[in-house]
């Protein structure tokens, strides 16, 4: 009798941590867009089968390409695979490795903290790896697992009331309402309500990014493709800290592999028009500006985009 | 212990499920002793509070041999010679509290009052100087000066054994941030410890960590992000901000308090009900008999009943002291100091002028209770703007703006109904909603003269509170006020 | 001090002495009716506070020539339970015609 009123305990518990857990990852909370974005990723890229571009990144790629512009000056179908920094390098490289096919090419544009990282671990790493499936996926410790597997089921009072306004006014659970287009671009832009400011990048690529880079290099050409590098565009400051750290990050991920950017910018933008809410995500129509630089550059470092290349082939 | 850091119940678990493993089996091929509990729980607090703080675990370790062997030694003499004993032992752990937490202000904060300080006093000093206070040292502290004074009373001078008395003072559920237990309270029921998981204890654990879990990640951690304490020139903000951290203070502290008070339940210890629905009180004297009570009963116990002695004509003046006194353990500033004086003001002027006002307001209003409750309620609020402000320059410019007719202007407070707009808004409403929900139900047990949280531990409520804890708790947990204390 | 409080009633135990004096000594201090206290009830419910309760504490040692603990009123805080506490501990008598 005393042990079924303990039983109602695990009950409760576990009834209502269940219903977050399906609220967070399949409903309406933050992880099951990011969940369903990648999932609706992965079957876009499964769609084509010639070789192709696959743009990988945190949200610094995937709100910064028009696929479709790159496509069409390049005829190579282009994939934007950009998801969210914040499950780490550790996560993100595993998560598009099993895209690369024969002949692909992978460019890879990582937001800074992703570089700067010393093991490869952030935020949501552990929740990610859970969520596709691949629980531990990129070496999280069991402490974090844990503690993510525990708040997977927790939705908090603010994504709660997030919801109810998006079902009262849309009709609907989507975390940011945001459609992708045939090719995994954002189609939205998320106007900034804070004031900006310049950010700063204090220090250099880590070791732990470089080795984990060359790693994923190798990763990439045993499976038939070709690693490129690109740094991302950013609204950051000019001084010389940020120029410094910015071109030593240039100057080790060229070791790597093919790195684009452009070199007198170091693809540091001073003009924060160009960026929609953070010093990361692009406005739309920056994004076209963004893809036909990343055109220049492969046309002008990738021999197999090089025009005259290109036309000897067909 | 940090109840809200994920580490501590991971630690927990990781120590709980190979120790009970091996007690289980050990049980059945009977050879367990039941000694190997005790040891088991002094090894599990050790364990939790080293995971916690490294620092702050050797001061502790420090403290605890020092206290055993002079106690020990204590109960051994008679008289004078054993008053002198505990007055060393009083000095020295008064005296470590002091270093840590109090050196840096009465250097910069005392003495730089009168004279300046160089930048650098700390490179010259003769001992390290530390910016953050250890873990626990406050609570810890006065617990084994409880203990000191209490065994040198006691009339059986029964000596205590060693993993008994570390039982005592490092009982993890309470170690940190108390309730700061007596020794007649607690030792009887940690001495020869025990673990007694019965299905009741597990209930009642249970049902006081759920209210204590919704109390502060539900009800304090909602509530924290709105209070801003950059808004200095806008009046209605900052009272506003005022009566948010009043709320989160309460949730906070007693939420982490009947967390204490689960854990140790689950374990099979009754800890002391820190908290008895302060927010409901009617007059000051009534909101100190309900507010951190193992605190202030520590305070008239060991600090105003034998500081006042025999004087008795003088309390009320020992009464100011010990108040101010209180206030100053708080935190080394100013601000905590003024908070304890300011309190300690107020209930002289409730007893002086207070029991002619009543009798004025009973002659004029029809529900006199209602306006003692809302007086005590807003020197309350008032009490936590000093609580909260430890930067002196922006308290003083607070209480300006406060003081200021203007600073109340109709744009201000279109200001203050700004906050309620948007998303954010709706969430604070609905936190304060519940708060406020929260605190009537309280005030519905006081006027049946119930206990306070009967309510909350009603079976089903109690259920309800953990199931809303899941899908409510803020996902950024804040970090209990108290540890800074 | 000496207790010179007049009670129209008798007492007839040393509790109940004790109590009639402790129930004339709060409605002195206190300016209430001696006959709206209730014996059984918190003292802190008419009002007693800390500084009350030890000067309280003090008359009570005064009157009664014994040395009580300061805590008195906050162990026992009823006026029946610190009678009873009083006369069990300390045996303390109470001459009627003191009262």
């Amino acid at each position: 009798m005393k042990n079924k009123r303990l039983l109602t305990w695990v009950l409760v518990a576990a009834g209502i941590w269940s219903a977050g857990f399906v609220y967070n990852v399949f409903i309406g909370g933050y992880p099951s867009w990011l969940r369903e974005m990648y999932g609706r990723k992965v079957a876009l890229a499964a769609e084509i089968d010639q070789p192709k571009i696959i743009i990988a990144g945190g949200s610094g790629a995937h709100y910064t390409i028009n696929s479709e512009v790159m496509e069409a000056e390049l005829g190579v179908p282009v994939i934007n695979f950009g998801t969210n920094g914040g499950i780490g390098l550790n996560v993100l490289l595993p998560s598009v490795l099993d895209q690369v096919n024969p002949g692909d090419t992978m460019l890879l544009i990582p937001e800074y903290p992703l570089l700067l990282t010393d093991d490869g671990l952030d935020d949501l790493s552990a929740s990610f790896g859970m969520m596709i499936g691949r629980p531990g996926l990129g070496g999280v410790p069991a402490h974090d697992l844990a503690h993510n597997f525990l708040q997977l089921g927790v939705p908090s009072l603010q994504a709660l009331v997030r919801t109810g306004q998006d079902v009262v006014r849309e009709g609907r659970f989507d975390y940011y309402g945001d459609p992708l287009t045939q090719r995994g671009d954002a189609t939205i832009e998320i106007p900034r309500q804070a004031d900006w400011w310049k950010m700063r990048i204090r220090s250099q690529v880590s070791d732990y990014a470089v080795e984990r880079l060359q790693q994923f290099a190798d990763e990439v050409e045993a499976r038939g493709g070709t690693l490129v590098l690109s740094l991302p565009w950013l609204y950051g400051s000019t001084e010389e800290e940020t120029i410094n750290n910015v071109q030593a990050t240039a100057n080790a991920l060229s070791e790597i592999a093919v790195t684009l950017y452009d070199p007198e910018t170091l693809n540091i933008q001073t003009d924060s028009d160009l960026f929609a809410d953070t010093h990361y995500h692009l406005k739309i129509s920056a994004r076209v500006l963004r893809s036909q630089q990343l055109v220049e550059e492969l046309q002008a470092s990738v021999p197999a985009f090089q025009p005259t290349a290109s036309e000897a082939t067909q | 212990m940090n109840f809200s850091e994920f580490s501590f119940w991971w630690v927990l678990l990781l120590f709980c499920v190979p120790f009970f493993t091996v007690r289980m089996v050990a049980k059945s091929f009977n050879l367990w002793r039941p000694a190997f509990d005790a040891v088991g729980l002094a090894a599990m607090s050790l364990i939790l509070f080293l995971n916690a703080s490294r620092a702050s675990f050797i001061v502790f370790g420090v403290e605890i041999l020092f206290n055993y062997f002079m106690v020990k030694w204590m109960l051994t003499k008679e008289g004078k010679q054993a008053r002198l004993i505990a007055a060393a032992i009083i000095i020295f752990d008064v005296g470590v509290l002091a270093y840590f937490k109090y050196l840096t202000f009465f250097v910069e904060g005392v003495i730089g009052l009168g004279t300046t300080v160089p930048e650098n006093w700390e490179a010259g000093f003769p001992l390290p100087v530390f910016n953050q206070i250890p873990p626990g040292v406050s609570f810890y502290t006065f617990q084994m000066v409880a203990f000191v004074v209490d065994s040198l009373k006691a009339r059986r001078k029964k000596p205590i054994g060693l993993l008994d008395y570390v039982n005592f003072v490092s009982f993890f559920p309470q170690i940190v941030a108390g309730p700061i237990e007596r020794r007649s309270a607690l030792l009887p029921q940690i001495s020869s410890f025990r673990f007694k998981f019965t299905a009741e204890n597990w209930d009642w654990g249970l049902r006081w960590l759920s209210l204590g879990l919704f109390m502060k990640f539900v009800l304090a951690d909602n509530i924290a992000p709105y209070i801003q304490m950059d808004q200095v020139a806008n009046a209605w903000l900052v009272w506003f901000s005022a009566f948010l951290f009043t709320l989160r203070i309460y949730f906070d502290f007693a939420g982490y308090s009947f967390m204490a008070l689960g854990i140790a339940r689950v374990l099979g210890v009754k800890l002391t009900v820190n908290f008895l629905a302060p927010y409901t009180s009617q007059s000051i004297n009534e909101f100190w008999r309900r507010w951190h009570v193992s605190l202030s009963t520590w305070f008239r116990d060991y600090v105003f009943l034998p500081l006042m002695g025999s004087r008795k004509s003088l309390a009320p003046a020992f009464l100011f002291v010990t108040f101010t006194l209180s206030g100053f353990w708080h935190g080394a500033a100013w601000n905590f100091i003024i908070w304890g004086a300011y309190h300690g003001a107020l209930l002289l002027l409730l007893r002086y002028a207070g029991r002619p006002f009543n009798r004025f307001v009973g002659r004029y209003v029809a529900r006199p209770q209602i306006v003692s409750w809302a007086m005590t309620f807003s020197a309350v609020v008032l009490g936590c703007l000093f609580f909260m402000e430890t930067n002196s320059g922006r308290l003083v410019a607070k209480i300006k703006t406060l003081i200021t007719p203007w600073a109340y202007s109709p744009s201000n407070f279109g200001e203050l109904i700004a906050r309620f707009e948007g998303g954010g808004g709706i969430v604070l409403l609905l936190s304060l909603g519940l708060a406020i929900t929260f605190l009537l139900m309280e005030y519905w047990a006081v006027r049946q003269e119930r206990p306070e949280y009967e309510l909350f531990l009603h079976p089903w409520v109690s259920r309800a509170l953990l199931g809303m804890t899941i899908l409510f708790a803020a996902n950024a947990p804040s970090e209990f006020i108290y540890f800074d204390f | 001090m000496n207790p010179t409080a007049t009670q129209s009633q008798t007492a007839t135990s040393p509790v109940e002495a004790i109590q009639v004096w402790l129930v004339q000594q709060l409605a002195d201090v206190l300016s209430l009716d001696p006959a709206t206290i209730d014996v059984t009830q918190p003292l802190t419910r008419y009002g007693l506070d800390s500084i009350d309760a030890v000067t309280l504490v003090g008359d009570l040692e005064d009157w009664l020539d014994l040395e009580l603990p300061a805590t008195l009123l906050w162990d026992y805080p009823t006026i029946s339970k610190a009678a009873t506490y009083l006369v069990d501990e300390f045996e303390v008598t109470v001459d009627a015609s003191d009262l």
